[in-house]
């Protein structure tokens, strides 16, 4: 704080934005795209005078640690400051992971301390209170634990709400949600033994990984997709001219004949393309015609 | 794979609990059971005075896909009252913990697929809450000093104008490292280990020094006693009444949902200065002349 004789002024910190970067920061975040079911639809988060970020869900927030902020934050901020965001994003994106690694998790234990100081270096000191310093615990906690989706309240809190739905008669609470939990369990039990009769156990994810769909033997197309949405796809010849490098680039089929021409190259002889190489390219563009359809 | 952690049975405090307790490993149909508890508001914002704690069991035993599935979950009590139970949690818990000690002698139970009965052993492995409730939970102090539940001995807590914060992780680098020496973290140079925490004897001595600590408005309870320094617990649970509760090596998990919510909260509050969740106000400012450091803001 400054003394200007009969006011005091609050210099501008470095962890402070400006108003250009606010609106630079909230911008970028209104134009993120994320795949299906990944994340809730950022852009409503931000406020109306584009200067705010409100109503952020806590998932929002385990997504924005993680994800958007060490990339929003990229040439907005100061470089310091930018970096010690990353890497606690990415601690936390380490230490979310589904399957943990032994020899990761003792890296990151001497990683953690250090971050920290970085975050001490740029903050003031009323910044850290106990959650943050609960954060070098992590690590010990997950050795002993194993993955932390198993211990967070994630699962929890998504019961509560069921809970709190089964509320109908405001003036019996209780009552209302030991009857609905009942009657709830009974419906449970009883769906488990119906195998041709579609409930919520059998029901299959919005999102399918593998469906197998493939028209062809080459093992690019083996894995199928699940196409949403728009169901005709348009693209000019360039488009198309990408599709078939990256097929035939990420085709394990066609690596003998690359390294064949490649090795051709060596010795300048005139690259020609083999006759398989031209039945494998009429093959595959059938193949991607069937998929555009 | 020794490497890979993909389920609470690859962590550490689940093969410790095997070594501990061979009996109870060597029958795969023996449940793992994990004690969730939160409170919620059942009239949404309409009123404010209303907390209802429900405390689930969450069986382990099923493959990773199906764990934490809410369907799993076993509603096992249900409590209703005004406010947040406190102390008084212990009451609320007895009938659960009556249960859950004949469980753990043992359960004649109908195994449907040998069709012979067998006596069934469940067990809890650990808490699932967030942090206020550990503190309600467990008898744990989760504020002031001794807020950190994993730094017992010496703890990085350190005065404000206006509040406690915890700074000084420092502490937590090798002996070594040449951050230790610079100035310009807290003005000091840095030469103290990282905090410890009790031994399993402190422990039961620390229990020991609050058994006498009632649940209700017991008359005793009406005048605050000084607490003596150190002290970091507040009352004996009644989970300490489990046999295997002090042999288990994580008892109360730190949630990883509401660490990173907050920390999110407090970095966009401070980055986007948004009134009211900034951590940067004027008596931040007023800690950093305290210090006598960063001299430019």
């Amino acid at each position: 704080m400054k003394d200007d004789g009969n006011s005091y002024s609050i210099p501008h910190a470095p962890y402070k934005m400006t108003k250009a970067q606010i609106s630079a920061f909230c911008a970028f975040i209104k134009n993120v795209k994320f795949p299906d079911g990944y994340a809730s639809n950022l852009a409503r988060c931000v406020s109306v005078d584009e200067c705010k970020l409100q109503a952020l869900k806590t998932h929002d927030c385990h997504i924005l640690l993680q994800r958007i902020l060490p990339a929003g934050l990229r040439g907005i901020m100061h470089k310091e400051i930018y970096e010690a965001i990353a890497e606690l994003g990415n601690f936390f994106q380490q230490i979310c992971a589904k399957k943990l690694k032994l020899d990761v998790l003792n890296r990151m234990r001497g990683e953690i301390p250090i971050i920290l100081c970085k975050l001490e270096k740029i903050f003031p000191p009323a910044f850290f209170d106990v959650m943050v310093h609960l954060s070098i615990h992590l690590i010990d906690d997950a050795i002993l634990s194993g993955p932390v989706q198993y211990g967070w309240m994630y699962p929890v809190e998504r019961r509560l709400l069921t809970l709190k739905r089964f509320v109908r008669n405001m003036a019996r609470p209780e009552g209302s949600i030991a009857e609905a939990y009942v009657a709830n369990e009974c419906l449970n039990a009883c769906s488990r033994y119906f195998d041709d009769v579609d409930t919520r156990h059998n029901r299959e994810g919005r999102n399918r990984e593998r469906v197998p769909m493939s028209t062809c033997g080459l093992s690019i197309f083996q894995h199928g997709a699940n196409l949403l949405g728009a169901p005709r796809l348009t693209y000019d010849e360039k488009d198309y001219d990408r599709m078939v490098w990256y097929v035939l680039n990420n085709t394990t089929e066609v690596e003998p004949f690359i390294e064949y021409v490649l090795q051709c190259k060596q010795y300048n002889v005139l690259i020609c393309l083999s006759y398989k190489i031209l039945a494998l390219t009429s093959e595959l563009c059938t193949c991607l015609q069937d998929l555009q359809e | 794979m020794d490497n890979e952690l993909s389920h609470p049975a690859d962590g550490e405090a689940w093969k410790d609990f095997d070594r501990k307790y061979e009996w109870f490993a060597n029958d795969a149909r023996n449940v793992r059971l994990g004690l969730a508890t939160d409170g919620f508001n059942p009239f949404g914002k309409m009123s404010s005075s209303y907390s209802m704690w429900p405390v689930f069991l969450i069986p382990y035993n099923f493959p990773p896909w199906q764990c934490m599935e809410q369907s799993n979950f076993m509603m096992c009590l249900l409590i209703p009252g005004p406010a947040c139970p406190g102390k008084d949690m212990d009451l609320f818990l007895q009938p659960l913990v009556e249960e859950l000690l004949n469980l753990w002698s043992g359960v004649p139970t109908l195994d449907a697929l040998i069709g012979k009965e067998f006596d069934l052993h469940a067990v809890v492995i650990w808490c699932i809450h967030d942090y206020p409730a550990l503190s309600t939970l467990s008898g744990r102090i989760t504020r002031g000093y001794y807020a950190c539940v994993r730094c017992d001995k010496n703890p990085c807590s350190k005065r404000l104008r206006n509040k406690i914060c915890y700074i000084g992780h420092r502490r937590f680098l090798p002996a070594d490292h040449i951050w230790r020496r610079k100035k310009d973290f807290d003005g000091q140079t840095e030469e103290r280990a990282q905090p410890e925490e009790f031994t399993q004897d402190e422990l039961m001595q620390q229990l020991a020094r609050v058994e006498h600590v009632k649940p209700g408005d017991h008359p005793n309870n009406k005048k605050r006693k000084r607490v003596e320094e150190g002290q970091c617990w507040k009352r004996r649970s009644t989970l300490w009444d489990l046999p295997y509760w002090s042999t288990l090596k994580l008892r109360h998990n730190l949630d990883v949902m509401h660490i990173e919510k907050n920390i999110c909260e407090a970095l966009l509050g401070t980055f986007l200065d948004i009134a009211g969740k900034s951590k940067d106000s004027i008596t931040a400012r007023l800690d950093l002349e305290d210090m006598g450091i960063r001299k430019n803001l």
